[in-house]
């Protein structure tokens, strides 16, 4: 009988301990990322009474708090609508959003990345917003179709871009005065930045920082536009170019510019990867590159004044182009109804006056030129220089490149080792010319099955 | 007679069944199973079928998105062919290993050696020297180590005290930036020096009284004495630290920014298999690495025990 008793007993608080430790969380939970400061979190709105909509982005901890404001709003016009969100850092949320394409969870809403979106749309898994484009759903009257086409492939619109940048060089007046040189034009050319840069060094004894030294590729694909080819062709099986030499002049200008002081030195950069840590924040470089929704925080951490300016052009080639910072994507299997409702949450925030003084600029310039007007008289003079650039390179690009295939991360890995080699001195640019357009056409092979 | 027999037979057969199941649960080795099946349960779900799951998925093409799909040998056959990361990866770790592990048992032996002048802030002492044992596999430890060793480091600024001009970002130099790691893992000699302490005190004092008697020096009591005895804990600390060597991801992470840069020269293995699964998203190439990890772990331990007879004194 006691040894029944004490089974029994034994048994209800395994129970117990079990059902308590499985029970799910409705407290936010908590996960650090390993390096930046940026808060990650993942929280379960109310539960309202209507259709629940799954949502996720990635972002710093003011992008989470602009986001659910505007999400509130949109809730408060469209009671029967309730939202899940989830918000993590950069980093982590990629992993995330891979994990649950592959359990088939994804969120019916989601943030998605120029370079990495065609991974999920060849598999399927992104949803084609054509029809909401074409029965209004989604209103692109003010948005230059140039932004529009950056969420298509293949002729589907898969995503809509929420905002747009480019990229660009950030330059410190103050020391760009002392040679004599007030703003930098944006129309300047590759001849220029050598003058002017070997001008600064020898004036004021302060290097620059060599362009796109940790994402070269955003300058390869520049270089590579300029002289007529795009980085990867149609299909992504290959390299859009066979020619070394198109991409050699890349490696040539930093080996050149290291060598002659006027760019740091590797060993400096290799290792600055925040912008607390970067040379031109800390006032130990001239210049230093960036997306240009970046000045801002940029500006904020060095506490002076910076400047904006473009990659320069080669001649009268810009070769940059507007692309956007970030972009929603609707998931496919997702019922019709909430792909529906996900479309008009879209709409809202790209076209809604309200949602855009509460988002400002944060996800980049607005794709809306109406809203642009709008958030332009609400921001500061930095913000209106970032305006002011955007629009420059907006109105001088030429067609976007498509966007990057899959496996195109492990090709730009390939171009950021050999940058960094050549920086180095290790290995010379023809070699890294060469090389690269080996490896990278390797592994670009992959996709085509 | 017979009635007899058959009730006494049946009898037996029928408790026989019921009695069958109680003994069973009454065996000790069975008891003891069912004390310990919650965590049975655990290390069969999240360690044996993960670890089965990955030896199957490192045989095919899998990268999360879609389902894996067999391609027999070939992840391993491009590993070692065609994987020039693969084999930097395996050097940089090897030189780490080699240069580590043993220069954390020589600080652990050296400090436990000082240990045996007993003074009355052992404890504290103790503690202090265990700590970085504790906090060292953190995040946070490892920003602090790139933030000394950069070049507005604390670590330049040392030097210059001493009259080194040196701007040398220690972290940025492909040359200089294991030295780093190496040293980040030397520090952290608090574990294994505990054990040597425990092992000093197992030694036979009269051994040390039949030596001064002797008229040994301390240098020969340390080389014919103190070392033979202390040589199975040397050899315990050795396969231990040298497993956990191969294995560290956080620091290598953490300093290089998840690139391994400068140059790869912070690749270590576990980054390099990292990165394969989780930012190249090739599940099955990162699996195949971490059972070849497992092959290499595998074959220096047993080296390692090969030549126990060599130099391990066993009483």
């Amino acid at each position: 009988m006691k040894k029944i008793i004490s089974g029994i007993l034994c048994t209800v608080l395994m129970f117990t301990l079990v059902i308590t430790g499985c029970s799910s969380t409705s407290s936010p939970s908590n996960s650090t990322s390993g390096s930046s400061a940026a808060a990650s979190d993942s929280s379960t709105a109310d539960s309202g009474n209507g259709q629940k909509i799954r949502v996720s982005w990635w972002g710093s901890q003011t992008r989470h708090e602009k986001t659910i404001s505007v999400l509130d709003l949109y809730k408060s016009k469209n009671p029967d609508i309730s939202f899940e969100m989830e918000y993590l850092s950069g980093p982590d949320y990629n992993t995330k959003l891979a994990t649950q394409a592959a359990t088939s969870q994804l969120p019916d809403l989601f943030q998605t990345d120029y370079g990495w979106i065609s991974q999920y749309t060849q598999k399927g898994l992104i949803a084609d917003l054509q029809k909401f484009v074409d029965d209004g759903t989604i209103d692109f009257t003010n948005v230059n179709k140039n932004v529009v086409a950056t969420g298509q492939s293949g002729g589907k619109q898969y995503a809509v871009p929420l905002g747009i940048n480019t990229t660009s060089m950030f330059y410190d007046p103050e020391v760009f005065k002392k040679a004599g040189i007030d703003k930098l034009d944006h129309a300047w050319t590759w001849q220029d930045y050598d003058k002017i840069l070997t001008e600064v060094y020898k004036k004021t004894n302060i290097s620059a920082l060599p362009l796109y030294y940790h994402i070269p590729e955003a300058l390869a694909e520049i270089i590579v536009r300029q002289q007529g080819y795009k980085l990867f062709n149609e299909d992504g099986t290959s390299l859009g170019f066979t020619d070394p030499a198109v991409i050699k002049p890349m490696f040539q200008r930093v080996l050149d510019l290291t060598k002659a002081g006027v760019y740091v030195s590797p060993d400096i950069w290799s290792t600055s990867n925040t912008t607390e840590d970067n040379g031109l924040v800390l006032g130990t470089a001239s210049t230093s590159y960036g997306g240009s929704n970046q000045l801002i925080s940029y500006i904020k951490a060095a506490g002076r004044n910076l400047d904006i300016t473009a990659v320069p052009a080669e001649g009268t080639k810009t070769g940059s182009f507007v692309k956007p910072s970030m972009m929603f994507s609707i998931n496919e299997k997702s019922s019709d109804d909430i792909k529906a409702k996900s479309a008009g949450i879209i709409n809202f925030f790209i076209n809604d006056e309200e949602a855009a003084k509460i988002l400002l600029d944060e996800r980049g310039v607005p794709v809306s030129t109406a809203i642009r007007e709008i958030v332009k008289g609400l921001s500061d003079d930095d913000s209106k220089k970032v305006f002011e650039y955007v629009e420059y390179i907006e109105k001088n690009q030429g067609p976007a490149d498509g966007w990057a295939p899959a496996n195109s991360s492990e090709v730009y890995s390939v171009l950021a080792d050999l940058y960094m080699q050549v920086a180095f001195q290790k290995i010379t640019p023809e070699d890294a010319a060469s090389s690269f357009i080996e490896q990278a056409n390797e592994i670009l092979a992959k996709n085509a099955k | 007679m017979d009635n007899m027999s058959a009730t006494f037979y049946e009898s037996k057969s029928g408790a026989s069944e019921k009695s069958k199941i109680r003994s069973f649960f009454q065996n000790d080795n069975v008891v003891g199973y069912v004390f310990i099946s919650p965590w049975l349960l655990g290390f069969f779900a999240f360690t044996i079928i993960p670890i089965l799951a990955s030896l199957f998925l490192s045989f095919t093409s899998y990268d999360l998105l879609s389902a894996p799909k067999i391609t027999g040998l070939d992840n391993y056959i491009k590993m070692f062919t065609n994987d020039s990361k693969f084999w930097k990866s395996l050097n940089v770790t090897l030189i780490y290993v080699v240069t580590a592990v043993p220069l954390r048992l020589i600080f652990a032996l050296a400090i436990a050696m000082i240990f045996t002048y007993r003074t009355r802030m052992e404890g504290l002492y103790r503690a202090i020297y265990y700590l970085p044992s504790l906090v060292g596999g953190s995040v946070a430890i490892a920003v602090l180590w790139k933030r000394m060793f950069g070049k507005d480091g604390i670590l330049n600024a040392i030097l210059s005290i001493f009259g080194v001009d040196s701007s040398i970002n220690w972290i940025g130099n492909p040359k200089t930036s294991l030295l780093t790691l190496i040293i980040l893992f030397v520090w952290q000699f608090g574990s294994p020096m505990l054990i040597f302490l425990a092992g000093l005190k197992q030694i036979p004092t009269s051994l040390y009284e039949a030596a001064n008697v002797d008229g040994a020096k301390s240098y020969q009591k340390f080389f014919r004495i103190t070392l033979p005895m202390l040589t199975p804990i040397i050899f315990f600390n050795l396969v231990m630290q040298t497993i956990t060597a191969f294995t560290i991801f956080t620091q290598s992470f953490v300093i290089s920014n998840g690139t391994g840069a400068p140059l790869d020269s912070l690749l270590l293995y576990s980054l390099y298999l990292y990165r394969k699964a989780f930012i190249f998203f090739d599940m099955s190439y990162g699996c195949a690495l971490a059972w070849v990890l497992l092959l290499v772990v595998g074959i220096t331990t047993a080296v390692l025990f090969a030549t126990k007879k060599l130099w391990v004194y066993d009483d």
